[in-house]
Protein backbone atom coordinates (compact mmCIF):
# COMPACT_ATOMS: atom_id res chain seq x y z
CA UNK A 1 0.00 0.00 0.00
CA UNK A 2 1.62 3.26 -0.90
CA UNK A 3 2.07 6.62 0.90
CA UNK A 4 -0.99 7.92 -1.33
CA UNK A 5 -3.85 4.89 -0.20
CA UNK A 6 -2.70 5.38 2.99
CA UNK A 7 -3.27 8.77 3.08
CA UNK A 8 -6.97 8.06 1.49
CA UNK A 9 -7.66 5.36 4.07
CA UNK A 10 -6.79 7.96 6.88
CA UNK A 11 -9.04 10.56 5.43
CA UNK A 12 -11.79 8.50 5.24
CA UNK A 13 -11.28 6.78 9.23
CA UNK A 14 -11.09 10.49 9.90
CA UNK A 15 -14.23 11.90 8.48
CA UNK A 16 -15.65 8.84 9.82
CA UNK A 17 -14.78 9.01 13.14
CA UNK A 18 -16.81 11.97 13.69
CA UNK A 19 -19.64 9.83 13.53
CA UNK A 20 -18.75 7.80 16.96
CA UNK A 21 -19.27 11.19 19.43
CA UNK A 22 -22.47 12.04 17.09
CA UNK A 23 -24.02 8.80 18.49
CA UNK A 24 -22.63 8.94 21.64
CA UNK A 25 -24.19 12.50 22.14
CA UNK A 26 -27.51 11.57 20.66
CA UNK A 27 -27.71 8.46 22.88
CA UNK A 28 -26.87 10.41 26.00
CA UNK A 29 -28.23 13.68 25.76
CA UNK A 30 -30.53 13.62 27.83
CA UNK A 31 -28.17 12.89 30.90
CA UNK A 32 -25.65 16.03 29.76
CA UNK A 33 -25.15 19.37 31.53
CA UNK A 34 -24.64 22.29 30.36
CA UNK A 35 -20.79 21.37 29.33
CA UNK A 36 -21.60 18.29 27.61
CA UNK A 37 -24.17 19.72 25.58
CA UNK A 38 -22.34 22.69 24.61
CA UNK A 39 -19.39 19.91 23.88
CA UNK A 40 -22.54 17.66 21.55
CA UNK A 41 -23.37 21.61 20.29
CA UNK A 42 -19.53 21.70 18.75
CA UNK A 43 -19.41 17.83 17.55
CA UNK A 44 -22.49 18.51 15.21
CA UNK A 45 -20.98 21.89 14.40
CA UNK A 46 -17.88 20.39 13.09
CA UNK A 47 -19.53 17.50 10.97
CA UNK A 48 -21.37 20.49 9.71
CA UNK A 49 -18.51 22.60 8.48
CA UNK A 50 -16.80 19.82 7.00
CA UNK A 51 -19.91 18.23 4.63
CA UNK A 52 -20.03 22.03 3.77
CA UNK A 53 -16.71 22.31 3.09
CA UNK A 54 -16.79 19.26 0.53
CA UNK A 55 -19.90 20.86 -1.27
CA UNK A 56 -17.43 23.81 -1.61
CA UNK A 57 -14.71 22.42 -3.00
CA UNK A 58 -16.21 19.15 -5.09
CA UNK A 59 -19.34 21.47 -6.49
CA UNK A 60 -18.60 25.29 -6.05
CA UNK A 61 -14.71 24.73 -7.10
CA UNK A 62 -14.46 27.38 -4.34
CA UNK A 63 -11.95 27.77 -1.46
CA UNK A 64 -13.26 26.82 2.00
CA UNK A 65 -10.67 29.12 3.59
CA UNK A 66 -13.55 31.78 4.95
CA UNK A 67 -15.51 28.68 6.30
CA UNK A 68 -12.59 27.56 8.28
CA UNK A 69 -11.93 31.08 9.72
CA UNK A 70 -15.31 31.63 11.01
CA UNK A 71 -14.81 27.85 12.19
CA UNK A 72 -11.68 28.45 14.10
CA UNK A 73 -13.73 31.39 15.68
CA UNK A 74 -16.80 29.33 16.74
CA UNK A 75 -15.23 25.99 17.86
CA UNK A 76 -13.16 28.39 20.12
CA UNK A 77 -16.39 29.91 21.57
CA UNK A 78 -17.71 26.80 22.05
CA UNK A 79 -14.39 25.03 23.68
CA UNK A 80 -13.83 27.45 26.02
CA UNK A 81 -17.44 27.79 27.29
CA UNK A 82 -17.10 23.92 28.06
CA UNK A 83 -13.91 24.75 29.88
CA UNK A 84 -15.92 27.88 31.64
CA UNK A 85 -18.06 24.85 32.96
CA UNK A 86 -16.36 22.64 34.59
CA UNK A 87 -14.53 25.44 37.09
CA UNK A 88 -16.47 26.49 40.28
CA UNK A 89 -14.61 29.99 41.26
CA UNK A 90 -16.22 32.82 39.39
CA UNK A 91 -12.54 34.92 38.67
CA UNK A 92 -11.50 32.24 36.54
CA UNK A 93 -14.98 31.79 34.80
CA UNK A 94 -14.81 35.25 34.10
CA UNK A 95 -11.08 34.72 32.80
CA UNK A 96 -12.39 32.50 29.89
CA UNK A 97 -15.00 35.23 28.88
CA UNK A 98 -11.67 37.51 28.78
CA UNK A 99 -9.87 34.88 26.96
CA UNK A 100 -13.16 34.91 24.05
CA UNK A 101 -12.52 38.34 23.81
CA UNK A 102 -8.67 38.31 23.51
CA UNK A 103 -9.20 35.25 20.83
CA UNK A 104 -11.84 37.32 18.76
CA UNK A 105 -9.49 40.44 18.64
CA UNK A 106 -6.16 38.12 17.20
CA UNK A 107 -8.87 36.11 15.00
CA UNK A 108 -9.63 39.67 13.28
CA UNK A 109 -6.10 40.68 13.15
CA UNK A 110 -4.59 37.68 11.90
CA UNK A 111 -8.10 37.13 9.51
CA UNK A 112 -7.77 41.26 8.54
CA UNK A 113 -3.79 41.82 8.62
CA UNK A 114 -1.86 39.05 8.80
CA UNK A 115 -3.29 36.55 6.12
CA UNK A 116 -5.96 38.29 4.36
CA UNK A 117 -7.66 36.95 0.93
CA UNK A 118 -7.67 32.92 0.77
CA UNK A 119 -4.97 31.84 2.89
CA UNK A 120 -5.62 29.27 5.81
CA UNK A 121 -5.33 31.20 8.85
CA UNK A 122 -2.94 28.84 10.32
CA UNK A 123 -2.01 31.91 12.92
CA UNK A 124 -5.06 31.33 14.60
CA UNK A 125 -5.49 28.30 14.74
CA UNK A 126 -1.98 27.95 16.32
CA UNK A 127 -2.69 31.12 19.14
CA UNK A 128 -6.36 28.93 19.21
CA UNK A 129 -3.68 25.69 20.21
CA UNK A 130 -1.77 27.60 22.62
CA UNK A 131 -5.32 28.54 24.44
CA UNK A 132 -6.65 25.42 24.33
CA UNK A 133 -2.96 23.52 25.53
CA UNK A 134 -3.03 26.34 28.78
CA UNK A 135 -7.29 25.59 29.51
CA UNK A 136 -6.40 21.99 29.62
CA UNK A 137 -3.62 22.12 31.96
CA UNK A 138 -5.16 24.19 33.93
CA UNK A 139 -8.02 21.69 34.07
CA UNK A 140 -5.36 18.90 34.93
CA UNK A 141 -4.12 21.52 37.76
CA UNK A 142 -7.16 22.02 39.56
CA UNK A 143 -8.07 18.02 39.24
CA UNK A 144 -4.77 17.30 40.88
CA UNK A 145 -4.84 19.89 43.30
CA UNK A 146 -8.17 19.08 44.68
CA UNK A 147 -8.75 15.48 44.67
CA UNK A 148 -12.14 15.37 44.86
CA UNK A 149 -13.05 12.33 41.65
CA UNK A 150 -12.99 9.26 42.88
CA UNK A 151 -12.68 7.21 39.74
CA UNK A 152 -10.55 9.75 37.29
CA UNK A 153 -10.79 7.04 34.78
CA UNK A 154 -14.69 7.60 34.85
CA UNK A 155 -15.11 10.95 34.52
CA UNK A 156 -15.96 12.33 31.09
CA UNK A 157 -14.43 15.79 31.85
CA UNK A 158 -10.78 13.75 31.72
CA UNK A 159 -11.43 11.99 28.65
CA UNK A 160 -12.38 15.12 26.98
CA UNK A 161 -10.09 17.90 27.78
CA UNK A 162 -7.23 15.01 27.19
CA UNK A 163 -8.61 14.88 23.20
CA UNK A 164 -8.24 18.66 23.53
CA UNK A 165 -4.91 18.42 24.52
CA UNK A 166 -3.91 15.81 22.43
CA UNK A 167 -5.74 17.48 19.28
CA UNK A 168 -4.35 20.70 19.71
CA UNK A 169 -0.72 20.03 21.13
CA UNK A 170 -0.56 17.73 18.13
CA UNK A 171 -1.39 19.87 15.45
CA UNK A 172 0.39 22.64 17.20
CA UNK A 173 3.85 20.63 17.07
CA UNK A 174 2.67 20.08 13.11
CA UNK A 175 2.07 23.47 12.49
CA UNK A 176 5.63 24.40 14.51
CA UNK A 177 7.53 21.92 11.98
CA UNK A 178 5.86 22.06 9.24
CA UNK A 179 7.60 23.96 6.36
CA UNK A 180 5.37 26.02 3.93
CA UNK A 181 7.50 24.93 1.16
CA UNK A 182 8.10 21.22 1.87
CA UNK A 183 4.22 20.73 2.18
CA UNK A 184 3.75 22.18 -1.58
CA UNK A 185 5.81 18.72 -2.47
CA UNK A 186 3.05 15.36 -2.49
CA UNK A 187 5.13 13.35 -0.54
CA UNK A 188 5.60 15.67 2.46
CA UNK A 189 2.18 16.78 2.23
CA UNK A 190 0.55 13.02 2.38
CA UNK A 191 2.31 12.46 5.33
CA UNK A 192 1.44 16.06 6.99
CA UNK A 193 -1.89 15.72 6.80
CA UNK A 194 -1.83 11.69 7.70
CA UNK A 195 -1.10 12.78 10.98
CA UNK A 196 -3.57 15.04 11.07
CA UNK A 197 -6.42 12.68 10.49
CA UNK A 198 -4.89 10.86 13.16
CA UNK A 199 -5.14 13.13 15.68
CA UNK A 200 -8.36 14.09 14.42
CA UNK A 201 -9.58 9.97 14.94
CA UNK A 202 -7.81 9.95 17.71
CA UNK A 203 -9.53 13.15 19.14
CA UNK A 204 -13.31 12.31 17.90
CA UNK A 205 -12.76 8.74 19.94
CA UNK A 206 -11.68 10.49 23.14
CA UNK A 207 -14.50 12.69 22.88
CA UNK A 208 -16.87 10.00 22.30
CA UNK A 209 -15.91 7.79 25.08
CA UNK A 210 -16.32 10.93 27.11
CA UNK A 211 -19.72 11.74 26.14
CA UNK A 212 -20.42 8.23 26.89
CA UNK A 213 -19.72 7.80 30.32
CA UNK A 214 -22.40 9.11 32.41
CA UNK A 215 -21.71 12.47 33.85
CA UNK A 216 -21.56 12.25 37.73
CA UNK A 217 -22.60 15.14 39.83
CA UNK A 218 -18.94 16.50 40.31
CA UNK A 219 -18.40 16.94 37.01
CA UNK A 220 -21.31 19.10 37.16
CA UNK A 221 -20.37 21.09 39.82
CA UNK A 222 -16.52 21.18 39.72
CA UNK B 1 1.69 12.28 20.37
CA UNK B 2 3.46 9.43 22.13
CA UNK B 3 4.38 12.72 24.77
CA UNK B 4 1.37 13.43 25.05
CA UNK B 5 -0.56 10.61 25.53
CA UNK B 6 2.36 9.43 28.11
CA UNK B 7 1.90 12.71 30.03
CA UNK B 8 -1.91 11.81 30.66
CA UNK B 9 -1.51 8.24 31.18
CA UNK B 10 1.47 9.25 34.38
CA UNK B 11 -0.58 12.21 35.32
CA UNK B 12 -3.56 9.46 35.41
CA UNK B 13 -1.40 7.47 37.96
CA UNK B 14 -0.10 10.35 39.51
CA UNK B 15 -3.47 11.35 40.44
CA UNK B 16 -4.70 7.99 42.08
CA UNK B 17 -1.35 7.92 43.92
CA UNK B 18 -2.00 11.38 45.14
CA UNK B 19 -6.28 10.17 46.07
CA UNK B 20 -4.67 7.02 47.51
CA UNK B 21 -2.41 8.56 49.85
CA UNK B 22 -4.92 11.45 50.60
CA UNK B 23 -7.22 8.70 51.57
CA UNK B 24 -5.00 6.86 53.46
CA UNK B 25 -4.43 10.08 55.66
CA UNK B 26 -7.94 10.37 56.15
CA UNK B 27 -8.31 6.97 57.57
CA UNK B 28 -6.11 7.95 60.09
CA UNK B 29 -7.05 10.90 61.09
CA UNK B 30 -10.64 9.24 61.66
CA UNK B 31 -9.12 6.61 63.26
CA UNK B 32 -7.23 8.92 65.69
CA UNK B 33 -10.60 10.95 66.62
CA UNK B 34 -12.13 7.49 67.45
CA UNK B 35 -9.86 6.53 69.33
CA UNK B 36 -9.80 9.87 71.22
CA UNK B 37 -13.63 9.92 71.43
CA UNK B 38 -13.52 6.32 72.88
CA UNK B 39 -10.85 7.14 75.48
CA UNK B 40 -13.03 10.55 76.34
CA UNK B 41 -15.81 7.74 76.51
CA UNK B 42 -13.84 5.78 79.25
CA UNK B 43 -12.40 8.16 80.81
CA UNK B 44 -16.00 10.22 81.07
CA UNK B 45 -17.56 6.14 82.59
CA UNK B 46 -14.72 6.33 85.04
CA UNK B 47 -15.13 9.78 86.37
CA UNK B 48 -19.40 9.23 86.91
CA UNK B 49 -18.53 6.05 88.23
CA UNK B 50 -15.99 7.61 91.14
CA UNK B 51 -18.86 10.66 91.69
CA UNK B 52 -21.47 7.88 92.27
CA UNK B 53 -19.17 5.50 94.01
CA UNK B 54 -18.54 8.85 96.54
CA UNK B 55 -21.89 9.45 96.74
CA UNK B 56 -23.17 6.38 97.82
CA UNK B 57 -20.51 6.28 99.67
CA UNK B 58 -20.31 9.84 101.35
CA UNK B 59 -23.99 10.61 101.48
CA UNK B 60 -26.46 8.00 101.27
CA UNK B 61 -23.75 5.76 103.57
CA UNK B 62 -23.34 8.16 106.09
CA UNK B 63 -27.42 8.76 105.95
CA UNK B 64 -28.04 5.26 106.46
CA UNK B 65 -25.59 4.93 109.29
CA UNK B 66 -27.35 8.15 111.15
CA UNK B 67 -30.40 6.33 110.76
CA UNK B 68 -29.01 3.14 112.34
CA UNK B 69 -27.82 5.08 115.49
CA UNK B 70 -31.18 6.78 115.85
CA UNK B 71 -32.98 3.66 115.60
CA UNK B 72 -30.40 2.29 117.89
CA UNK B 73 -31.04 4.86 120.74
CA UNK B 74 -35.03 4.30 119.81
CA UNK B 75 -34.71 0.98 120.83
CA UNK B 76 -32.29 1.36 123.68
CA UNK B 77 -35.30 4.15 125.20
CA UNK B 78 -38.41 2.17 124.26
CA UNK B 79 -39.54 -0.75 126.95
CA UNK B 80 -42.11 -2.56 125.00
CA UNK B 81 -41.39 -5.83 123.41
CA UNK B 82 -43.08 -5.79 119.93
CA UNK B 83 -41.42 -2.35 118.96
CA UNK B 84 -38.03 -3.31 120.47
CA UNK B 85 -38.22 -6.40 117.96
CA UNK B 86 -39.62 -3.70 114.81
CA UNK B 87 -36.62 -1.68 115.84
CA UNK B 88 -34.17 -4.58 115.71
CA UNK B 89 -35.43 -6.20 112.70
CA UNK B 90 -35.07 -2.44 110.73
CA UNK B 91 -31.64 -2.24 112.05
CA UNK B 92 -30.91 -5.66 110.51
CA UNK B 93 -32.49 -4.37 107.49
CA UNK B 94 -30.30 -1.06 107.94
CA UNK B 95 -27.19 -2.98 107.78
CA UNK B 96 -28.00 -4.89 104.95
CA UNK B 97 -28.76 -1.86 103.19
CA UNK B 98 -25.39 -0.47 104.36
CA UNK B 99 -23.55 -3.31 103.22
CA UNK B 100 -25.29 -3.18 99.24
CA UNK B 101 -23.89 0.15 99.78
CA UNK B 102 -20.96 -0.33 100.64
CA UNK B 103 -20.37 -3.09 98.14
CA UNK B 104 -21.88 -0.73 95.20
CA UNK B 105 -19.27 2.40 96.21
CA UNK B 106 -16.41 -0.83 96.17
CA UNK B 107 -17.95 -1.62 92.66
CA UNK B 108 -17.35 1.22 91.34
CA UNK B 109 -14.47 2.78 92.64
CA UNK B 110 -11.69 0.43 93.36
CA UNK B 111 -9.56 2.65 96.36
CA UNK B 112 -7.46 -0.51 97.01
CA UNK B 113 -6.75 0.02 93.21
CA UNK B 114 -5.66 3.31 93.45
CA UNK B 115 -3.73 3.25 96.77
CA UNK B 116 -1.85 -0.34 96.18
CA UNK B 117 -2.39 -1.86 92.35
CA UNK B 118 -3.79 -3.87 89.93
CA UNK B 119 -2.76 -7.25 92.14
CA UNK B 120 -4.09 -6.08 95.34
CA UNK B 121 -7.27 -4.85 93.50
CA UNK B 122 -7.63 -8.29 92.18
CA UNK B 123 -6.74 -9.79 94.89
CA UNK B 124 -9.31 -8.08 97.07
CA UNK B 125 -12.04 -8.63 94.33
CA UNK B 126 -11.34 -12.53 95.11
CA UNK B 127 -11.14 -12.47 98.45
CA UNK B 128 -14.56 -10.56 98.44
CA UNK B 129 -16.35 -13.20 95.79
CA UNK B 130 -14.71 -16.08 98.14
CA UNK B 131 -15.89 -14.45 101.51
CA UNK B 132 -19.89 -13.89 99.48
CA UNK B 133 -19.72 -17.99 99.54
CA UNK B 134 -20.51 -17.51 96.15
CA UNK B 135 -17.84 -19.41 93.92
CA UNK B 136 -14.38 -20.68 95.49
CA UNK B 137 -11.95 -17.77 93.80
CA UNK B 138 -8.32 -17.92 93.80
CA UNK B 139 -5.74 -16.08 92.45
CA UNK B 140 -1.76 -16.83 91.94
CA UNK B 141 0.28 -13.77 90.83
CA UNK B 142 3.55 -15.16 88.94
CA UNK B 143 6.56 -12.64 88.59
CA UNK B 144 6.99 -9.09 90.69
CA UNK B 145 4.21 -6.74 89.62
CA UNK B 146 5.84 -3.38 89.25
CA UNK B 147 2.62 -0.84 89.00
CA UNK B 148 1.27 0.49 85.77
CA UNK B 149 -0.10 3.82 84.98
CA UNK B 150 -3.44 3.98 87.17
CA UNK B 151 -5.45 4.29 83.73
CA UNK B 152 -4.05 0.91 82.60
CA UNK B 153 -4.53 -0.82 85.38
CA UNK B 154 -8.25 0.46 86.00
CA UNK B 155 -8.73 -0.98 82.37
CA UNK B 156 -7.73 -4.15 83.16
CA UNK B 157 -9.01 -4.47 86.29
CA UNK B 158 -12.61 -3.32 84.69
CA UNK B 159 -12.10 -6.37 82.25
CA UNK B 160 -11.39 -8.52 84.94
CA UNK B 161 -14.21 -7.60 87.09
CA UNK B 162 -16.58 -7.90 84.12
CA UNK B 163 -15.28 -11.81 82.84
CA UNK B 164 -16.11 -12.31 86.31
CA UNK B 165 -19.43 -11.28 86.31
CA UNK B 166 -20.20 -12.63 83.20
CA UNK B 167 -19.16 -16.16 85.00
CA UNK B 168 -21.10 -14.98 87.98
CA UNK B 169 -24.21 -14.98 85.74
CA UNK B 170 -24.09 -17.02 83.27
CA UNK B 171 -21.11 -20.19 84.19
CA UNK B 172 -23.14 -22.27 86.61
CA UNK B 173 -19.00 -22.84 87.83
CA UNK B 174 -18.79 -23.39 91.34
CA UNK B 175 -14.67 -22.40 91.07
CA UNK B 176 -12.44 -19.60 89.35
CA UNK B 177 -8.96 -19.37 88.86
CA UNK B 178 -7.16 -15.90 88.24
CA UNK B 179 -3.69 -15.96 87.20
CA UNK B 180 -1.21 -13.05 86.91
CA UNK B 181 1.77 -13.53 85.29
CA UNK B 182 4.09 -10.34 85.14
CA UNK B 183 7.20 -10.21 82.20
CA UNK B 184 7.74 -8.13 79.73
CA UNK B 185 3.88 -8.02 79.50
CA UNK B 186 1.17 -8.44 81.67
CA UNK B 187 -1.09 -11.47 81.35
CA UNK B 188 -4.07 -12.43 82.96
CA UNK B 189 -5.23 -15.77 82.94
CA UNK B 190 -9.28 -16.05 83.98
CA UNK B 191 -10.36 -20.08 84.21
CA UNK B 192 -13.85 -21.37 85.86
CA UNK B 193 -15.30 -24.95 85.71
CA UNK B 194 -19.12 -23.55 84.52
CA UNK B 195 -20.73 -25.13 81.99
CA UNK B 196 -18.23 -23.22 79.16
CA UNK B 197 -18.60 -20.95 76.41
CA UNK B 198 -19.30 -21.58 72.81
CA UNK B 199 -17.32 -18.99 70.78
CA UNK B 200 -19.19 -17.79 67.45
CA UNK B 201 -19.17 -15.12 65.46
CA UNK B 202 -21.84 -12.86 67.13
CA UNK B 203 -20.82 -13.64 70.95
CA UNK B 204 -17.74 -11.43 71.44
CA UNK B 205 -19.41 -8.19 70.31
CA UNK B 206 -22.51 -8.13 71.37
CA UNK B 207 -24.20 -6.81 74.92
CA UNK B 208 -22.72 -3.77 76.18
CA UNK B 209 -20.34 -5.58 79.18
CA UNK B 210 -18.80 -7.14 75.91
CA UNK B 211 -18.94 -4.02 74.21
CA UNK B 212 -16.97 -2.31 77.52
CA UNK B 213 -14.37 -5.00 77.31
CA UNK B 214 -13.65 -4.73 73.51
CA UNK B 215 -13.17 -0.81 73.61
CA UNK B 216 -10.94 -1.30 76.76
CA UNK B 217 -8.71 -3.95 74.78
CA UNK B 218 -8.46 -1.49 71.86
CA UNK B 219 -7.29 1.32 74.50
CA UNK B 220 -4.80 -1.13 75.96
CA UNK B 221 -3.59 -2.49 72.60
CA UNK B 222 -4.45 -5.72 74.35
CA UNK B 223 -5.19 -9.02 73.05
CA UNK B 224 -8.28 -11.62 74.77
CA UNK B 225 -8.22 -15.05 73.76
CA UNK B 226 -10.96 -17.77 74.38
CA UNK B 227 -9.12 -21.14 75.04
CA UNK B 228 -11.48 -24.06 73.74
CA UNK B 229 -10.90 -27.54 74.02
CA UNK B 230 -11.17 -27.72 77.60
CA UNK B 231 -13.33 -30.28 79.65
CA UNK B 232 -15.14 -28.21 81.33
CA UNK B 233 -15.47 -24.85 81.28
CA UNK B 234 -13.85 -21.47 80.19
CA UNK B 235 -10.32 -20.00 80.11
CA UNK B 236 -9.80 -16.40 78.67
CA UNK B 237 -6.16 -15.10 78.51
CA UNK B 238 -5.47 -11.54 78.27
CA UNK B 239 -2.48 -10.18 76.97
CA UNK B 240 -1.20 -6.55 77.52
CA UNK B 241 2.19 -4.96 76.27
CA UNK B 242 3.50 -2.94 79.11
CA UNK B 243 4.63 0.89 78.45
CA UNK B 244 8.14 1.60 79.18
Amino acid sequence: MGSKEIYILLKYCSEASILLPIGAGILRFKRFNTGLRILVFYVFLSALVDLISVIIIHYFKHSNAELFRAYTLIEFVLLTLYFRTLFNRKAIKGFFLIAVLVFGFIDIICTYLLQPGDEFDSYASAIEGLFMISFSLCYFYKVFTEVVIVKLEKESSFWIVSAILIYFAGNLFLFLCSDNTLVSIQEYFLKYWSIDFILNAIFNILLAIGLWITPTKLTSSS
Amino acid sequence: MLLLVSFIILFLFLYQKKRLSQELKMQKVEAEYKDELIVATVDIQESERKRIALDLHDNIGSLLSVIRLKMYQLNKNTSNPALQESYRETTDMLDDMLETTRTFSRELMSPTLEDFGLAHALENLCTRIHADGIMHTSIQIVGTYRRQPLKTELNIFRIAQELLNNILKHANATEIKLLLVCSDRLELQIEDNGKGFIKNEKTPTSGLGLKSIETRLHLLKASLEYIPNLKKGTKVVIRVPLQE
